[in-house]
């Protein structure tokens, strides 16, 4: 894509509290090399429309603030770069979630659901901070910890959240992120909450729920896997 | 829709404003000290995604090797920092770090990656006489905040998410903090918070210039309300540039930093020409020499026509292998690849970044400041890094502060009496903030647009507060300052403040112009060059005259106080004093 091409831009815009109603508003936006979706928005709030409402942070990938559905896909509007997609590109707010103002939604019910499974790791009471002593050894290459490894590096975005038609349909049901947080952690060799925790996951709208779809594994902006997650809870494989 | 004054009210013991590895440290410890206290973590983004702790990509420094020391550390610390140091607060970072990697470990639930035979592996950083840098990859920072946001759940500790505080608040004129004004995004309500102990902790300012790495929506707040409250501030003039910004055409990524492992490992920084240029600078250290030295290196080489038609120089890693790359740098290389860059394989351009702001808040080891009520942490607060901070050592500072901060907030609310906010202090401070909601939002080309209003502070920024400064630049962008802080008091904002970026942003650029204005005061002020400060008119470290902090406070013009060389005074040899002399 040549620099300072206009691109169209169709943005999902909805103000509940005002009453409004969803709507579609196009914009022409000046692209610059290696714009991404996020930068995109800004051009817009900048340019266009000073009332445009989106969330950010850390523009690189790292905080997970901007996730929404691009061209009908959930990703992070920072890393998706203008020049590789389909023009018109459509930016809505996650799915699954309410929406406070235009693409920035509540995500008070996606970290109720990762708080349901007490996502806190639970050393041992008398986890010893002695300058002499060596915190856990766990040589590489231990099996557990290469896929507890992996599955710790979500960032929390809700990306997973609302492409899971689980969570569409089935409200009660964790979703991807929580459990797969409670893999990480219950198989944590240092963690020692595992059970109750299994409990939790395990019961009505836990594991047991997941249909295998895998759209969180497609979807996740970081590469991290929460069906083997689910699966491996399914299977008990964190029994200790 | 009409925003009226404050409605909401919140009580507290201790309200912490701001989320990174500072603020949860802060609030986690208050917590496990005494946990009747009645704690409450305010963010201006979501907690635990908010901030640049997060961010942190290379590690954290930490004596824990039984051929290191904290003796060994501090003093790295030191001459990385030119003396310029609070030396009780380095000595304070370079004790706590080794207990703080335990409690990470064995009470947060971090996990640090391991060397083969399983214990924590550290590796190398610039300007360390030892690899002591502690790390989960090259994206340290996602696992310490999302484990030491996990931990709130587990306690009861209320959180404000996308809450900023828009100023503290005194019992009464030229009292003590008791609270501070609050600002929630999503509704544009605000809340008069009152606490025993406010611990502020909202991050730097380093985006006030053109290229920068922290999140977007570090403004500065912090330097901007405690100056506004009465705080003395150090050493502002010390703001950290990072050798290795990426550029990402017109992207807001650009000046995302590609981190120091790289160079740690033996990366090159190379001109357009091909050449290593640190050998014109640094022979003996090269690429590992300190940042403030590596980013002025390849500033002079941009400015002298030896920089690429992107403006930058390159980084190449090429020669250390593509599966040494891809392995030890995963993260880098996953960056590097969104905007076309192959950084296992090709030199990938850079350039200098703001990055960190040693200057800050003046506090003492405990974070207290002279203002009673007030706590600081983390880069907030100023005088543990000196003249220049060493990689590694900037989310030290924020959980070793933070957890400090946590405990003398505990201690001080035993005693600590309640006061109620000044309400005459608090509706002042509303009716600032919500000045420009209605004014006519003007165009970015013409008028008092925030947007190009922080463009414009952020381009005199860099081209005059940067990384070589001199007299009349330093006056060319203090005039600036005081034309955009003219433009800026008369912007505007749609009338309605809800989700609101547009008002949000004049009340950032508000705070950039404070924190921009304190930088450029104490850089003219500073006729030397010591670490990040380089002055072409004054080209010369000069210890007889300046082995000082520049102090600056609301009302009173710079001042200087000497370095307590309390532990360690240039030119000594041996290791630094364990006890401080009284």
């Amino acid at each position: 894509m040549p620099a300072g091409r206009k691109v169209s831009i169709r943005v999902r815009r909805f103000d509940p509290a005002a009453g409004g109603r969803r709507s579609w508003a196009a914009y022409d936006v000046d692209a610059g090399p290696m714009m991404s979706v996020l930068d995109a928005l800004f051009w817009i709030l900048e340019h266009q429309d000073p009332t445009l409402a989106f969330r950010y942070s850390c523009r690189a990938g790292m905080c997970g603030s901007c996730a929404m559905v691009i061209n009908g896909r959930e990703g992070l509007a920072c890393a998706q770069r203008l020049e590789h997609l389909r023009a018109p590109v459509s930016v809505e707010p996650l799915r699954s979630l309410p929406v406070i103002k235009d693409l920035l939604v509540d995500l008070r019910p996606f970290f109720d659901k990762y708080r349901a499974v007490d996502p806190f790791y639970v050393g041992h009471a008398a986890a010893v901070l002695d300058p002499a002593s060596e915190p856990a050894v766990v040589p590489r290459g231990d099996a557990t910890r290469e896929i507890v490894d992996r599955q710790i590096d979500c960032i929390a975005c809700g990306a997973c959240y609302s492409a899971c038609p689980v969570v569409s349909i089935v409200p009660e049901f964790l979703g991807p992120a929580a459990l797969n947080r409670a893999y990480a952690v219950a198989a944590d060799a240092r963690d020692t909450a595992g059970l109750e925790r299994l409990r939790r996951v395990t019961a009505d709208g836990g594991v047991f729920a997941c249909h295998s779809v895998g759209n969180c594994v497609t979807v996740c902006p970081v590469g991290v896997n929460p069906l083997l997650s689910i699966q491996l809870l399914r299977k008990g494989a964190v029994h200790r | 829709m009409p925003v009226t004054s404050p409605r909401e009210t919140l009580r507290c013991d201790v309200l912490i404003l701001g989320s990174g590895g500072a603020g949860l440290m802060a609030a986690l410890h208050a917590y496990d000290a005494e946990p009747r206290l009645r704690i409450v973590v305010t963010s201006k983004g979501l907690i635990g995604k908010s901030g640049c702790t997060r961010l942190v990509q290379g590690g954290f420094n930490a004596a824990l090797d039984p051929d290191d020391s904290p003796e060994r550390h501090f003093r790295d610390t030191i001459l990385g920092g030119q003396f310029l140091n609070d030396q009780e607060l380095a000595w304070a970072l370079v004790s706590d770090a080794p207990e703080i990697i335990r409690r990470l470990e064995t009470r947060i639930g971090v996990f640090f990656d391991r060397r083969p035979d399983g214990r924590i592996h550290q590796k190398a950083f610039a300007g360390q006489s030892f690899d002591r840098t502690v790390h989960r990859g090259d994206l340290t920072g996602i696992e310490i905040v999302s484990r030491l946001h996990d931990q709130l759940f587990a306690r009861d500790i209320r959180r404000l998410d996308e809450t900023r505080a828009v100023a503290l608040i005194h019992d009464r004129p030229g009292g003590r903090v008791a609270g501070a004004l609050l600002l929630r995004h999503a509704t544009g309500e605000f809340i008069l918070a009152q606490a025993r102990i406010v611990v502020l902790a909202t991050g730097g300012g380093p985006r006030m210039y053109t290229f920068s790495a922290p999140s977007l929506e570090k403004t500065g707040d912090g330097y901007a309300m405690a100056y506004r409250a009465g705080c003395d501030l150090i050493d502002m003039e010390m703001m950290q540039f990072h050798p290795t910004g990426l550029l990402a055409g017109a992207s807001r990524l650009s000046g995302m930093v590609l981190e120091e492992g790289l160079r740690g490992a033996g990366a090159h920084l190379l001109n357009a020409q091909g050449e290593r240029f640190m050998a014109r600078y640094d022979p003996e250290r090269m690429e590992r020499a300190t940042r403030d030295l590596v980013a002025r290196a390849s500033y002079l080489e941009i400015m002298a026509g030896r920089g690429t038609s992107a403006g930058g120089v390159l980084l190449d890693a090429s020669h250390l292998g593509a599966d040494f790359v891809l392995g030890n740098f995963p993260g880098m290389a996953r960056r590097c690849a969104e905007v076309g860059y192959d950084l296992a394989r090709a030199p990938v351009p850079v350039t200098p970044t703001a990055h960190f702001h040693m200057g800050g808040v003046r506090i003492d080891p405990g974070c207290r400041t002279a203002m009673p009520g007030l706590l600081v942490a983390g880069e907030d607060a100023g005088g543990v890094h000196g003249a220049n901070r060493l990689g590694g050592n900037g989310v030290a500072e924020s959980c070793v502060f933070g957890m400090r901060a946590g405990f003398t907030a505990a201690e001080l609310c035993a005693s600590a009496g309640e006061a109620a906010p000044d309400t005459t202090e608090a509706e002042a401070a509303y009716r600032a903030a919500t000045t420009p909601l209605g004014r006519r939002v003007a165009s970015r080309e013409h008028g008092e647009n925030p947007f190009a209003i922080r463009d414009a502070l952020q381009r005199a920024m860099w081209e005059n507060v940067g990384l070589v400064r001199d007299d009349a630049g330093l006056r060319r962008a203090l005039d600036t300052i005081g034309t955009l802080e003219e433009r800026i008091s008369r912007a505007g904002a749609p009338a309605d403040p809800r989700a609101n970026l547009t008002w949000q942003q004049v009340l950032d650029v508000q705070n950039l112009l404070v924190a921009a204005r304190l930088t450029a005061t104490a850089a003219r002020y500073r006729t030397e060059t010591r670490g990040s400060h380089a002055r072409s008119d004054c080209p010369a470290r000069d210890d007889a005259r300046w082995l000082v902090n520049i102090y600056q406070a609301a009302g009173r013009g710079p001042w200087t106080e000497p370095v307590r060389l309390s532990r360690l005074a240039p030119g000594a040899v041996g290791s630094p004093q364990r006890a401080a002399p009284a």
